[in-house]
């Protein structure tokens, strides 16, 4: 049921359709927590999975890197790790007589941040703000990061004893926050029966590079957004706040910033569904990742919420 | 409780801005242009020139932002204005007339343009403008005229939008394309409204205060007649008047249009005798037809008629020129000249005789007693032939046919003292005025009383409207003689020159190259397009400008509405009023809809779908709705995946106009293509 | 406007219903109105006046002269004339119209109210929303935004103030009719009491001897940190840890006899000889003293007391309990 889409779009969508199918290759039976995880990507958002380990979230970053042509490092943190293990150090060098820079795993174009409660506060805000900033600064210096720059974080919702989660306005720094779940029985079937996954993303051709992905990352941004669509994602917006409306349960709702957040998300969805325009369908897939953390109650409850809301709002 | 108040403007005294002065100056130029025509040249250009200078004044301020406003201090225009009004006084002779007061509006307006400031000024000059466009009207009322009405009305309603346009949206609206189209479309919208007052809005019968006619010089038959004088009116291409008949005209040979009818004689020019209205209509009739004459403007105050008149015409009141009476020759004679196109509705009998009043006789015998000798001796050898008057008439048309007689337009010269006797036994050679001359002549020498009548004989028909265009060319000159106690008419020329009866002047006079051009048979395609053109113009004449208090009963009759209750006619107005604003406020509607036709579409399909037990759920998008129609019904998948892509794209992608009609037409396809709920029911 | 009842709902004969109806003299609209031709009412402007009146004298001249075209020009102005007022009609009709936040002010001021205007899918030129007190420049409706439109009520003493009737209205598109509609929401600004100019300083706190404007730290013990919250006074964030980049928290403490320090304003406390009104002038004077000095302050009036606190909202708090003193 894809679109025809506009005539400037058809490389990039035959792209990422084959970008798509590569990776649903390998992330077996995950197909919307792929596409979202791919339209956060080309929104130039940055994604946190909470759920348990083992469900494949380091091969979704893994294979996600590999296919896109990007660098990819994995942080696994601990409670010891200290934010220079993120960023990079700066070591004097003897014979040059000067610092050099080590540049920490932070460095790389995608970047899987493992477990990211388990570090302090301290190190989790360096990742945070290099997220945000799309910079690091460091001994008086900004450094740039590379671009594109996705990170994604893991949480594990289910230990949270000894862990730091991170505060809800940090979450706010993520552009989805999603579950993966558990594989439904044929997909599970299948993932037994394959090989090693590992071995086949190490043989799977990149169908990218960096420029590639900020052209799409660019196209994505002007995905057509129609009056109507805009309607009904300030019905959602507004619902978010309470039918009642102006200011009563207005710290609760969402903010503007989110709905613009909202906006982007679903442009790159549309794009990853082939369409030169974004439907509501686009705007109700992403909502519940873009919305449910911004909402009151954590994650979890936030996506139930979002979903439910979904659901009372008509379309306009 | 307080009212609402009427207006709330802003500020009372809000400025003009540049491009309200620039609209303004457009509207009143446009205004001005067609009247600039019929007011002395100074005055066109002075106004014209008052307009520009401001417009000028405008552009300047406009390039130099931070200068002080360039202005003419008001108390000096008052002053020019008086010095104007002062001057068209010296240029007219009088101010207080129609031509220097629509001369002094003329410059007024450019004065106060030149002056004006504010928003309310800018409202003021709009009314003067309007007002001013329907000035030149006074002088002429062709569909020329008409046309160039056109621009003044469209920009005037712009110039309302701008002066009007406070906001953003509204200002964009104002935009010169915008805002014209916008004025042209409302008044279109409006054309309804105007189209029924115009018909129905109640006319008054003559003029509600004096309407000093301008005398102007025009051709025609005069009250005198004297050889070469008709001769010379042939010449003239100009139509004399156009008549409608409401079935088929009577045939070239009974077209006699009477005119002025003379009686006396001085030997060599004929003239028309005092008028007197104490003729009366015949009661019984032979042949009656009735017909409409659109008489063009010949400053005499004759009404042209077919043959005998049998009823007084019916004047279009509006242009009348006062009553109009019967003379004892049967002639229609109106009091006042006829200075403007006049309409009147005829009836007239297709006879060629009438009785003669009891002193008709003995005013129709007198002859100069020197002139014509030889003409009298033949009169008189004629007579001691036939005594009988009948028998007598018929020898002298015999004399007419059998002597080689010419019919030409170059009779060359006559004897001067006796032109008869010159014409009789010279040259033989003459133009209809001569044979009817000389035929009066030789009948009063032999005591039976005639007269020349002066008209028109034969006339074009066009066909193109169905109407007979009469011409000056057609002028022509006969003779009525009292037979037997009856008026009777002869026409020599037709003795001569039968052709001039069957077939008009060109048809007699074949090769005579003086001859105007249309007056000539065989002009073909250029005088295809003049009868096409004198077609327009009379239609124009008859449905347009000569739509007047009579026409309108007419209408009125038609209508079923009583003339006598215009209570009646508002009531209509109103009516039919509430009935297209309805129509208006509906098609606007509708014109909003049918471009949200995909809507209707989209909403019909949810609708049977819901029928056929698949509800779409309120925040469901349509292709998630499709899709799941898709599976429940997967032999239509087809359909519904065209369905759901179409509106999808139509409702949140931009599409260009081109491809939506073709995304609308995919779509309603794919519904048709949709089975009944019933049978989805059944089929699921 | 001799206001009908104002408040009250309309009662009585048909006749002060059909008053009620077309001058909307009382708050009976609910949520959103939807304007349609029950509640437009329409007239000429004066430019409309003008216009009809020149219209006229065009028809009189035609009739004199008998000028056929000169009636046909004059009858398609009055055709355009009767187009626009379809058109003004149709600039309001449809449009929705929702109130929307109601702002605050001191006496003496002006209060802001939000309403929202829908086009309903059509553009929506020059609307003029006006209330008893002063018009605001006009402003459009995009065919497929909301439009807001902030209309100021005056506020001349301390309390609830309704917004009352609003007018809307439009002359668009040729400005020869004005079309205008009543709507009458039962929305409420609240004015405070205009603040005393020149207020003594603030009276002395509770059972502290420090001087004003130092923040005792050691008042107790250091209880642990707890998430910044929005409006939570400055003093008490703790900087380390936003130096540390860990986010922001504020220190939360506890014991130490809780509410010593603030500042207890008691409306029975201030001097006789000042009347209620000014009493509760000089105690917003002193809420908003209180406020620039982060000092946490306490409101007693005679119903009512406001808790010790600081903050944005402890402040609309106090200066609410200030506004409705004495009324109900």
């Amino acid at each position: 049921m894809t679109l025809r889409p506009a005539s400037q779009n058809v490389p990039t969508a035959a792209k990422l359709a084959a970008v798509h199918q590569q990776l649903a290759a390998i992330v077996v039976g995950k197909e919307a927590p792929l596409k979202l995880a791919l339209a956060c990507l080309l929104a130039r958002g940055h994604l946190l999975i909470e759920d348990i380990p083992g469900v494949g979230k380091s091969t979704l970053a893994h294979a996600l890197a590999a296919t896109l042509g990007l660098r990819y490092s994995r942080i696994q943190f601990t409670s010891d790790l200290l934010p220079a293990d993120v960023l990079g150090v700066s070591v004097f060098d003897e014979r040059a007589q000067a610092f050099r820079f080590h540049p920490g795993p932070v460095f790389n174009s995608v970047v899987l941040a493992d477990e990211i409660n388990r570090a302090p506060p301290k190190t989790q805000s360096a990742l945070l703000e290099a997220m945000e900033e799309r910079q690091v600064s460091l001994d008086g210096q900004t450094r740039k990061l590379p671009e594109p720059f996705f990170v994604i974080a893991t949480q594990n919702p289910t230990e949270q004893i000894g862990a730091y989660p991170l505060p809800e306005s940090q979450l706010d720094r993520f552009l989805m926050a999603i579950e993966i779940g558990y594989p439904d029985p044929g997909a599970e079937r299948e993932l037994l029966s394959g090989g090693d996954r590992r071995a086949k993303i190490a043989e799977m051709p990149a169908l990218a590079d960096p420029p590639t992905l900020a052209e799409w990352q660019r196209e994505a941004g002007s995905v057509h957004v129609a009056p109507a669509l805009l309607d009904y994602v300030q019905a959602l917006l507004a619902a978010s706040r309470g039918a009642g409306g102006a200011d009563a349960g207005a710290r609760r709702g969402l903010s503007p910033r989110a709905g613009l957040m909202l906006l982007a998300a679903a442009r790159a969805h549309a794009l990853v569904a082939a369409r030169p325009m974004v439907l509501p369908e686009d705007v109700q897939a992403v909502f519940p990742a873009v919305a449910g953390h911004r909402l009151a109650g954590g994650a979890r409850a936030g996506a139930l919420q979002a979903q439910a809301l979904v659901r009372a709002v008509p379309l306009p | 409780m307080k009212l609402p108040r009427l207006r709330r403007k802003g500020p009372p005294a809000a400025p003009l801005t540049s491009t309200q002065s620039g609209w303004l100056g457009a509207a009143i130029l446009a205004a001005q242009l067609p009247q600039a025509l019929h007011v002395p040249i100074w005055i066109a250009v002075l106004g014209c020139a008052l307009v520009a200078l401001r417009l000028w004044l405008a552009s300047r301020d406009r390039a130099r932002p931070g200068a002080s406003v360039a202005r003419i201090p008001s108390w000096a225009l008052v002053i020019f204005a008086v010095a104007i009004a002062a001057l068209l006084r010296a240029s007219y002779g009088y101010l207080l007339g129609r031509d220097p007061s629509v001369a002094f509006l003329y410059v007024l307006v450019g004065v106060k343009f030149l002056e004006s400031r504010t928003v309310r000024d800018g409202t003021l000059l709009v009314c003067l403008a309007a007002f001013l466009a329907i000035t030149p009207f006074l002088f002429g009322q062709s569909p020329l005229a008409a046309a160039a009405a056109l621009p003044a009305l469209l920009l005037l309603g712009a110039t309302l939008a701008a002066l009007a346009a406070r906001t953003p949206l509204a200002v964009a609206a104002a935009a010169p394309r915008r805002a014209v189209a916008q004025a042209g479309a409302m008044m279109l919208q409006g054309l309804p409204i105007a189209l029924l007052l115009f018909v129905l809005f109640p006319r008054i019968a003559g003029p509600l205060w004096g309407v000093p006619q301008g005398a102007r010089a025009t051709t025609g038959l005069s009250d005198t007649m004297s050889p070469g004088m008709i001769a010379e009116l042939t010449q003239e291409d100009s139509v004399a008047l156009r008549a409608d008949f409401a079935g088929a005209p009577p045939p070239p040979a009974q077209r006699y249009w009477r005119g002025p009818v003379m009686s006396r004689f001085d030997g060599r020019t004929w003239s028309a005798s005092f008028v007197r209205p104490d003729g009366g209509l015949p009661t019984a009739g032979v042949r009656s037809v009735e017909y409409t004459i659109t008489l063009e403007p010949n400053d005499r105050p004759w009404l042209f008629a077919l043959e005998l008149p049998s009823a007084l015409p019916e004047m279009s009141t509006d242009t009348s020129p006062g009553d109009v009476v019967v003379s004892r020759d049967r002639q229609l004679v109106a009091r006042r000249p006829v200075g403007q196109v006049l309409r009147y509705r005829q009836r007239s009998q297709l006879a060629d005789s009438h009785p003669a009043l009891p002193r008709d006789a003995m005013e129709n015998l007198r002859l100069p007693p020197e002139a014509n000798p030889r003409t009298r001796a033949l009169a008189a050898q004629l007579r001691e032939r036939h005594a009988d008057d009948a028998a007598y008439v018929e020898a002298v048309l015999a004399h007419f046919r059998d002597n080689p007689f010419t019919y030409t337009l170059a009779p060359g010269t006559i004897h001067a003292r006796d032109p008869v006797d010159g014409f009789l036994f010279e040259s033989r050679r003459g133009f209809c005025e001569h044979y009817a001359s000389a035929f009066a002549v030789l009948l009063r020498a032999a005591g039976i009383p005639a007269r020349v009548v002066t008209g028109y004989q034969g006339g074009e028909f066009n066909r193109r409207g169905n109407y007979l265009i009469v011409r000056q060319s057609d002028a022509h000159a006969w003779v009525e003689a009292i037979v037997d106690g009856q008026w009777r008419r002869f026409d020599p020329t037709g003795a001569v020159s039968p052709l001039r009866i069957e077939s008009g002047i060109s048809g007699a006079l074949p090769d005579a190259l003086e001859l105007p051009l249309f007056a000539r048979l065989d002009a073909g395609f250029l005088k295809d397009a003049q009868l096409l053109f004198d077609a327009l113009n009379h239609a124009w004449r008859r449905n347009v400008v000569g739509f007047d208090a009579t026409r309108q009963r007419d209408v009125w009759r038609w209508l079923r509405l009583d003339p006598a209750l215009p209570g009646q006619a508002v009531g209509a107005i109103a009516i039919a009023g509430a009935a297209w604003m309805g129509v208006v406020l509906g098609w606007l509607a509708w014109r909003r809809g049918r471009r949200e036709r995909s809507a209707v579409l989209w909403s019909e399909v949810c609708a049977r779908l819901a029928r056929a037990g698949l509800p779409r759920e309120a925040h469901e998008g349509p292709l998630a709705y499709t899709t799941r129609a898709s599976r429940r019904w997967p032999d239509y998948a087809i359909a519904f995946g065209a369905i759901g892509e179409a509106y999808a794209r139509l409702r949140y992608a931009s599409v260009p106009a081109r491809e939506r009609e073709a995304l609308l037409a995919t779509l309603k396809r794919a519904v048709e293509v949709l089975p009944a709920p019933v049978a989805l029911r059944g089929g699921a | 406007m001799a206001v009908v009842s104002q408040g009250l709902p309309a009662t009585g004969g048909p006749i002060a219903r059909w008053r009620e109806r077309v001058f909307r003299s009382a708050p009976a609209d609910r949520g959103e109105v939807v304007l349609r031709h029950s509640r437009i009412y329409i007239l000429p402007t004066r430019r409309g006046l003008a216009f009809i009146a020149t219209i006229a004298t065009m028809i009189v001249t035609s009739l004199n002269y008998g000028l056929a075209l000169g009636f046909l020009v004059a009858f398609a102005l009055a055709g355009l004339c009767a187009a626009a007022l379809l058109h003004t009609f149709r600039n309001l009709a449809g449009l929705r119209v929702r109130p929307g936040a109601a702002g605050e002010t001191f006496a003496g001021g002006s209060i802001p109210f939000t309403l929202h205007l829908d086009g309903d899918g059509r553009e929506r030129c020059g609307i003029v929303v006006e209330t008893r007190d002063g018009t605001p420049a006009p402003l459009d409706v995009a065919g497929d935004a909301n439009a807001q439109a902030v209309v100021e009520v005056a506020a001349p003493r301390r309390g609830r103030v309704a917004l009352g009737r609003v007018t809307l209205s439009s002359d668009f598109p040729l400005g020869l009719w004005r079309g205008w509609a009543y709507v009458h929401f039962p929305a409420e600004g609240l004015a405070y009491p205009a603040p005393e100019a020149g207020a003594p300083p603030l009276p002395a706190p509770q059972g502290v001897s420090d001087a004003p404007g130092s923040l005792r730290h050691d008042d107790g013990d250091l209880a642990g940190l707890r998430g910044y919250q929005h409006g939570d006074p400055l003093q008490r964030v703790a900087w380390k840890s936003v130096a540390r980049g860990a986010g922001w928290y504020t220190k939360a403490f506890e014991g130490g006899g809780g509410d010593a320090g603030e500042v207890v304003l008691d409306f029975a406390a201030l001097p006789a000889s000042l009347d209620a009104e000014r009493r509760l002038e000089r105690l917003c004077a002193w809420v908003l003293a209180c406020e620039r000095a982060a000092r946490p302050c306490a409101v007693v009036l005679p119903q009512r007391r406001v808790a010790a606190g600081m903050g944005r909202e402890h402040r609309r708090e106090a200066l609410t309990a200030l506004a409705l003193h004495g009324l109900p």
